[in-house]
């Protein structure tokens, strides 16, 4: 019965990244550990496993729908993959204790931030690397181009550094500073979080850490999760989609603060 | 551009959710906890090892469900791969260079092993 339990949890947590633009880790990695004792190392295997099913099964849907706007998602990817770079070369010299902590007073003030900020605060005029890369669509600008580049990178550095997914400070730097509408920049975060962590996915798959009895029921069960949650958030408001991403938001930067003060 | 992408992500999740549910299927057994032998960390076996003793004992099932995850885990870089040629079709010089890299950067870390 654990592996229907467990198929279960990664439904919901593969909804709930569908719609956040998170991936399923933020429930996988603690529902592994917690409720089914597994071990942190094949949880974290398990987990990006469940995002890059998160990742490619609601980006399906997305683009369909031209949610997911991929020039700009293979534009940030750059960053984002250099970042990760730099992260993993300078993660010897670097003392995690208070990067846990940074990081976690940023996320808790840019969930304050992201609580003020209004649906109707678009972007009016648009950067002209956004003019010409037609980043752009008719219903939206696209601003502050190199502000979201350095974002991507800081996630990327971080990603690496810290091993958590980068999923928040994408959909941060997009709604923030590029200014997009929250669907958007969900959707395209959705899409560009299957790229990183694919990239660690496969590094434990081929190391043996990850394990087909806890990964397929979790693979299962994001896909289906993500479906469903593709779905849903495309009938859903945007300010609850914002009040639900501010309150996952507060949740991990206070983990990351007690993470830091431990 | 969008719809292409789309079918490939959609049927290459298909496909890998098909082998990974047939091979879960084969070792499914709900008269023991699976996850007990996973409380602690141990030294693994390297895949292509796990994957070469699974095919000496004809282990169709184990055989199947990691040939769901491996697709499932380069599905991403086969999407990369695809932007790359989109964009160049498209004549889009600047996007096909991005797609380019970051496919480069994934292929390199396949093939070091890197872990972001």
């Amino acid at each position: 019965m654990h592996e229907i339990l467990l198929l279960f949890t990664s439904v919901i947590a593969g909804a709930l990244g569908a719609i956040l633009g998170l991936g399923g880790g933020i429930i996988i990695v603690p529902a592994l550990t917690l409720l089914f004792h597994v071990n942190i190392r094949y949880a974290v295997a398990a987990s990006l496993i469940s995002v890059v099913a998160t990742s490619s099964g609601a980006a399906s849907t997305y683009l369909k729908d031209n949610f997911t706007n991929v020039r700009i998602a293979t534009l940030l990817e750059v960053a984002t993959v250099t970042g990760a770079i730099t992260g993993f070369l300078i993660a010897q010299k670097i003392q995690n204790s208070y990067l846990y902590l940074l990081f976690g007073v940023v996320l808790f003030l840019s969930a304050l931030l992201m609580l003020k900020r209004r649906e109707n605060d678009l972007a009016t005029n648009e950067h002209p690397w956004a003019k010409n890369l037609r980043l752009s669509s008719p219903a939206y600008n696209v601003a502050a181009v190199p502000w979201a580049l350095g974002a991507m990178f800081v996630a990327g550095v971080l990603s690496a550094l810290l091993g958590i997914g980068s999923g928040i400070l994408k959909v941060l730097a997009m709604d923030g500073a590029m200014k997009l509408p929250l669907k958007v920049s969900s959707a395209t975060s959705n899409f560009m979080i299957g790229v990183t962590a694919t990239a660690s996915a496969g590094a434990y798959l081929l190391s043996g850490d990850v394990k087909p009895e806890i990964a397929i029921p979790v693979s299962l069960g994001t896909i289906l999760g993500s479906w469903l949650g593709a779905r849903l958030m495309l009938k859903m408001s945007t300010p609850l989609i914002r009040k639900i991403f501010v309150i996952v938001l507060t949740i991990i930067s206070l983990q990351m603060i007690l993470k830091g003060l431990a | 551009m969008n719809e292409s992408i789309s079918k490939l992500l959609r049927y290459g999740v298909l496909i890998s959710g098909f082998f990974m549910f047939i091979g879960w299927m084969s070792f499914l057994d709900f008269s023991q906890n699976p996850f007990a032998a996973l409380v602690e960390y141990q030294i693994n076996t390297p895949l292509m090892k796990t994957l070469a003793v699974a095919l000496d004992r004809q282990q169709w099932g184990l055989l199947m469900s990691y040939v769901g995850l491996a697709l499932l885990v380069t599905l991403p870089v086969c999407r990369v791969l695809m932007t790359t040629i989109l964009f160049i079709k498209h004549k889009e010089k600047v996007l096909a260079f991005a797609a380019a890299f970051v496919f480069t950067i994934l292929l390199i870390n396949f093939a070091i092993g890197l872990e972001f």
